[in-house]
């Protein structure tokens, strides 16, 4: 703990609060919630298409590793018939009847704003799927090149009888299923046929338009279905039924996506080799037989079985939201600029070394932290280069910043973290890269996954080893830093970077854990300086203090901190968080939260900032972290905790706070009732965040660029 | 990466580095010196190594902890190259209890082989000086400490020491074999239930604390301070600290050692964040800081704010200087010596004060460090100890009596040179085969005939203790080193006192000695 933290142990708090189920809301239907809140962008009618097309793909993709990891979770705990209760009081049996109501009710929604909006608009603007029946000679002649060269050598129908059909569904893949009879010998034997489309083959077909100008595509599960006889030459083959089902161990535990497992059942789950089918999704107008063949051959039962009215896996319409040419159905893009706080063609290093610099993303490039990493690499001054890597970019410029500097013969350390969901196969590649080129390479740490978002930068000047920082919020990821809302800070404060290097031993196992002076560090003590900065707001209000807290993340589940907001509420500190997904706390409540009001912003941009505000009478405290308020991010992983302790940085965290807040046009309010609105306000005074974030910024850079102080010349590469 | 060289050290860095294998783990502290000339720490890296848990319950170190030991290092010198420090900045010392160990120099030899460092043992005269030194620092941020009686005790892992200040000045000091974890291993039992062991500890330590208190039952103490790495890692938890220290109510010491006490060893990590082997110390040094309290009748402690351990390190880096304070406490501890042995104490003043002049006068002949100005003048206020057994031989009297004495602030290494300047501080010159002066290194006899050569001269213009040179001046001749003196018209004595004992000075400095009235 830090001497600057309050101390806990001295406030005269009351007895604790005693928590009943009532007091929280349960962590599924909240994501449910959170779900529903994306689709409502979807239903937006002053959305251009293409964007609510985007999201309707968000949803699909959500609902997806949803189904496989959290009810994945909750059926495994239903079939060994354990009650234990959640925080709101539900057992398992009960939250996966809940959930399941109420995913099919979220299904249906999809797809009636999908084919009453989005399709007919999309026809319109010349966007179009087109049936087998509606194909022209000329088209069907194209599909059936396509199916030849590309489908036909890489399909292998199986058998329903063999042994090994069950092992011939794969997860997630649209899979047909046929009956085949007759043929010329007269043999009237039946067989169930299964044919699982290509992983790999792109899902939309391209046909061409006769008239032009149009984007007209077949799906690949109806190209296969048109030509399916060849498959069986001579033989009748019965209209195929669709269907994909979900499985609970194809993928890792994973943390971004808001997704959790009760401790229990990670171990229990990733031990577990063959997994039982979750959720059943078959297209609409399939037979009763192909229907409980389907249900049986994945050991299913009918409550699991969804009817899909329409295509399956919307997620193929994120190829449709980014198609060229359509630049008018899209939104108008806010560029990403670059920060004021560093003169073009300055180093880095000396622009860090002028001041603390914060930056906003995507409002503001990510270029800056991408430029510590590579002018470290070629800076003959720097020792030393040490990052923790969760989530990379393909190609990722920090990595391969990173192996040149190894080859330069500086100390490069890298902490690749390989329990990162779906990159795993990517980080190892390049992880061998970096082996290869002499940087010290550690597969995360055993029992905790390494979350935390840090860069260490060792760079000797005039004889001293100054150590430059960047702290972030988010994931060294280029890609995502243009459509994820995250912090970054830069630093090069001595005390940070003794926090830093000791952070860097700690998870290197070349110490044990050092207590930091600025930093904290979960496992070790992020929780427990979080409770105190609640409890020391606490403490004020009940002596009477102005006492506040801002708080905004990704979720809130973490039953402690719940209790620690309730309580703070109730001896008056005025509350506000901003939650993006998940969020347990009841507000509301007499008594016990009626202090705390709750907003959830989904936007163009996926809001994945964490910074963490407290009064502190008047000076307040700021944090950025790359931890959310769960169980897991707090007891389970390794996740940092900075101070930022800049005046104008403060200033700039608190504003955006302060705008998240007041936004009531993306910003919906959580009730007692764990519903969420939007706010009423009129239409004058509709205020939308992230579009007044992309403003400023674009304000700032103008006005930057009208008065340059520092003339760039061109000169020779 | 690790043999990869640094790009630019064309210089060597300003970093310097202390490896210290300590009671329950090994730490390694990076530091520089700031504008003030003070060292600093930049990184600090700490491993849990089980070295009394073995030595205390098997008296020596296991193999599994010397290969542990090995590859701690192999990390910690991975850290340096990352800082491109070279072995010459790199200084690594051990616990003094690793001398009880059976198989000590194995150990040592092993930590040498990996490290390329010579270690040395950290002593009680090292560890003396560290509690002083924050004593003094907590003396001087709180007035109310400063002015009042203090007594200061500190638990180490296998000794306590106890001072005593007197407004704020050293007034008394004494040392017990009383540590964390030697009493830990003496009373551990797997079986016992925790309160079972808190009982055993407790009587194990009676006898020790009895003494102790006995010792101090005739002096006023208005406070007690207990200094020590586990009472200032769990003081914060008892309270915020104010001018640099934390008041530690007795009561609430006394719940929360209950308390931990409690914890298995999987909870007790958990809950202090400490490694296993370090909370290990944990409970015995809470309970034997709470059996003095109680002895004491103290109803608070005061602890100093701040990391016990890393203080030690960056001491250890800074070569041991010692504060011109410091320096004259232990002077005052060795004057207090020297009335026990009835010395001639204004002999022993004059001769330490001359002492102190040619060595500074004469440090471009020397070249010695600053450290050797006090062992000098230690041994200049010592080196008649010896008459009190008998003025015959008293050199060898002496050489014995400050062999087997403790002297504040005095490492033991220190004081064998004391107790070697005092031997030789007659005419008679030093031998190889002489006890303990053969166990020294080349260069370490070097110095105890460099500093023996300037003892005799300064011995020899008292040689009719009576203070008749008052002062003197040293101008250099060609061979001759005239010293110039003040106060006496005839000094015939003085001269044949030098002839007598000055050959070692001429054999060392190349000058012969001619005494000159200024």
């Amino acid at each position: 703990m830090t001497s600057s933290s309050p101390n806990p142990d001295l406030s005269t708090a009351p007895p604790p609060l005693r928590l009943t189920e009532d007091h929280f809301i349960n962590r599924e239907l909240s994501w449910l919630a959170f779900n529903s809140r994306v689709l409502d962008e979807v239903a937006r009618a002053d959305l251009p298409v293409l964007e609510r097309v985007k999201f309707l793909a968000i949803t699909a993709s959500n609902l997806d590793e949803f189904f496989m990891v959290r009810i994945g979770a909750l059926q495994f705990l239903r079939e060994q018939g354990l009650r234990v209760r959640d925080n709101a009081g539900l057992t398992p049996t009960q939250q996966w009847e809940q959930v399941h109501q109420q995913a099919a009710a979220f299904v249906a929604r999809q797809y009636d704003i999908l084919q009453q909006q989005l399709v007919p608009m999309m026809k319109e603007k010349g966007i179009r799927r087109l049936l087998n029946t509606e194909l022209t000679p000329a088209q069907r002649t194209v599909l059936h090149e396509y199916f030849d060269e590309h489908i036909f050598p890489v399909l292998s129908p199986v058998v329903v009888d063999d042994t090994n059909a069950r092992a011939a569904i794969p997860a997630l893949n649209i899979i047909l299923l046929c009956t085949v009879t007759g043929g010329d010998n007269g043999n009237t034997e039946k067989r169930h046929v299964l044919l699982p489309l290509p992983a790999n083959l792109p899902r939309h077909v391209l046909v061409p338009d006769p008239e032009g100008g149009q984007h007209l595509y077949v799906n690949l599960e109806d190209v296969v279905a048109l030509f399916i006889g060849e498959f069986f030459p001579a033989e009748k083959v019965s209209a195929p039924a669709r269907f994909r089902v979900s499985r609970n161990t194809d993928i890792t535990v994973d943390d971004e996506s808001a997704f959790d497992l009760a401790s229990e059942m990670e171990q229990v789950l990733e031990k577990r080799l063959k997994s039982p089918a979750i959720r059943i999704e078959i297209e609409t107008g399939a037979s009763r037989e192909h229907t409980r063949i389907i249900r049986d051959l994945c050991g299913a039962r009918t409550a699991q079985i969804y009817d899909i009215p329409g295509e399956l896996d919307l997620r193929a319409y994120f190829q449709i939201a980014g198609i060229s040419g359509f630049e008018e159905l899209k939104v108008d893009p806010w560029d990403s600029l670059p920060t004021t706080a560093i003169t073009p063609g300055e180093s880095i290093f000396d622009a860090i070394k002028r001041g603390d610099i914060l930056l906003h993303h995507p409002y503001e490039s990510f270029e800056p932290v991408l430029a510590l990493v590579e002018e470290a690499a070629a800076d003959p001054n720097v020792i030393a280069i040490k990052q923790i890597l969760y989530r990379t970019a393909k190609n990722s410029r920090i990595i391969s910043a990173l192996i040149r500097a190894a080859q330069a013969g500086k100390h490069v350390t890298v902490l690749v973290e390989l329990k990162a969901r779906f990159d795993e196969a990517r980080n190892l590649e390049r992880a061998t890269d970096l082996i290869n080129a002499g940087a010290q390479i550690i597969y995360g740490v055993a029992g905790l996954k390494t979350h935390a978002k840090v860069c260490l930068v060792m760079r000797r000047e005039s004889g001293h080893m100054t150590r430059y920082m960047h702290f972030g919020t988010g994931n060294y990821n280029e890609a995502t830093s243009k459509l994820y809302t995250d912090i970054s800070l830069l630093t090069c404060r001595a005390d940070f970077g003794a926090d830093a290097s000791a952070f860097f031993n700690t998870v290197t196992g070349r110490s044990r854990f050092v207590h930091f002076s600025k930093l904290s560090m979960a496992p070790y003590g992020l929780r427990e300086r979080l409770v105190s900065m609640i409890r020391s707001e606490t403490e004020r209000a009940r002596q009477g203090e102005a006492a506040e807290i801002m708080l905004k993340m990704n979720a809130l589940e973490d039953r402690q901190m719940i209790a620690a907001l309730y309580e703070a509420s109730q001896a008056g500190v005025k509350i506000r968080l901003n939650v993006r997904g998940i969020c347990c706390l009841r507000p509301g409540i007499k008594g016990i939260s009626e202090n705390i009001s709750v907003i959830s912003i989904i936007d163009r941009y996926l809001e994945h900032a964490r910074i963490f505000w407290f009064r502190q009478g008047g000076k307040p405290a700021v944090f950025i972290a790359s931890a959310d308020f769960m169980n897991r991010n707090l007891s389970k992983r390794v996740e940092l905790l900075t101070p930022v302790e800049d005046r104008e940085a403060r200033k700039r965290l608190q504003h955006i706070l302060e705008v998240h807040f007041a936004d009531t046009a993306r910003g919906r309010v959580l009730k007692a009732d764990g519903t969420w609105h939007l706010p009423h306000v009129t239409a004058a005074k509709v205020r939308r965040s992230q579009e007044q974030f992309a403003r400023e910024m674009a304000k700032r850079a103008r006005q930057s660029n009208e008065s340059p102080d520092v003339l760039v010349p061109h000169t020779p590469k | 990466m690790s043999d990869a060289t640094p790009p630019v050290t064309l210089n060597p860095p300003p970093e310097h580095a202390v490896i210290y294998v300590g009671a329950a783990s090994v730490s390694l502290v990076i530091g520089r010196k700031d504008e003030k000339g003070q060292f600093i720490r930049i990184e600090s890296l700490d491993r849990p190594l089980p070295v009394a848990r073995d030595i205390f319950r098997a008296r020596s170190i296991s193999r599994n902890t010397v290969d542990q030991a090995a590859a701690i290092l192999r990390d910690y010198l991975q850290t340096m190259r990352e800082y491109g420090i070279p072995s010459s900045q790199l200084r690594l010392f051990t616990s003094n209890i690793l001398a009880e160990a059976v198989n000590h120099e194995i150990f040592l030899n092993r930590l040498q082989v990996h490290s390329g460092v010579a270690p040395s043992l950290i002593d009680d005269g090292n560890m003396t000086r560290l509690v002083y030194q924050i004593a003094q620092r907590m003396l001087l941020k709180n007035p109310v400490l400063a002015k009042g009686n203090t007594f200061v005790t500190h638990i180490g892992p296998g000794n306590t020491r106890a001072i005593y200040f007197q407004q704020g000045r050293l007034a008394a000091y004494s040392n017990y074999r009383l540590g964390i974890f030697r009493a830990r291993e003496a009373i551990a039992s797997p079986d016992d239930e925790a309160r079972q062991q808190m009982v055993h500890l407790e009587e194990h330590i009676r006898g020790v604390v009895d003494h102790l208190a006995q010792d101090y039952s005739d002096v006023k103490i208005d406070h007690h301070v207990a200094i020590g790495a586990e009472i200032q890692s769990v003081a914060p938890r008892l309270g915020k600290a104010r001018h640099g220290s934390h008041r530690v109510l007795e009561n609430d010491l006394a719940r929360l050692t209950d308390k931990l006490a409690r914890l298995n060893p999987d909870e007790l990590v958990r809950e202090l964040h400490v490694h296993y082997t370090g909370g290990e110390g944990i409970i015995p040094a809470l309970q034997t800081n709470l059996a003095l309290a109680r002895r004491f009748g103290d109803d608070s402690l005061w602890v100093p704010e701040g990391d016990f351990q890393l203080e030690l390190m960056l001491d250890l880096m800074t070569s041991g200087s010692r504060t011109a304070i410091f320096q004259e406490e232990v002077m005052q501890a060795a004057c207090e010596i020297g009335m026990r042995y009835k010395t001639d104490r204004k002999h022993a003043d004059q001769v330490a004060t001359f002492s102190r002049q040619l060595f500074r006068e004469l440090q471009h002949l020397h070249g010695l460090d600053a450290k050797y100005e006090l062992v000098l003048r230690i041994a200049a206020t010592l080196h008649e100890v010896g008459m009190f057994i008998s003025p015959r031989e008293h050199h060898k009297h002496s050489l014995y009596i400050l062999m087997h004495t403790e002297i504040f602030g005095l490492s033991s290494h220190d004081r064998v040179m004391v107790a070697l300047l005092a031997r030789y501080h007659r005419r008679y010159n030093p031998e190889p085969n002489h006890a303990h002066f053969s166990d020294l290194s080349r260069e370490e006899r070097m110095i105890v005939l460099k500093l023996a050569a300037l003892l005799r001269l300064a011995d020899a213009l008292d040689r009719s203790h009576a203070q008749r040179i008052k002062s003197f001046q040293l101008r250099p001749e060609g061979t001759r080193l005239n010293v110039l003196t003040q106060g006496a018209d005839d000094t015939t004595v003085e001269q044949i006192a030098i002839d007598m004992k000055c050959d070692l000075f001429r054999e060392i400095y190349g000058y012969d000695i001619i005494l000159a009235k200024s």
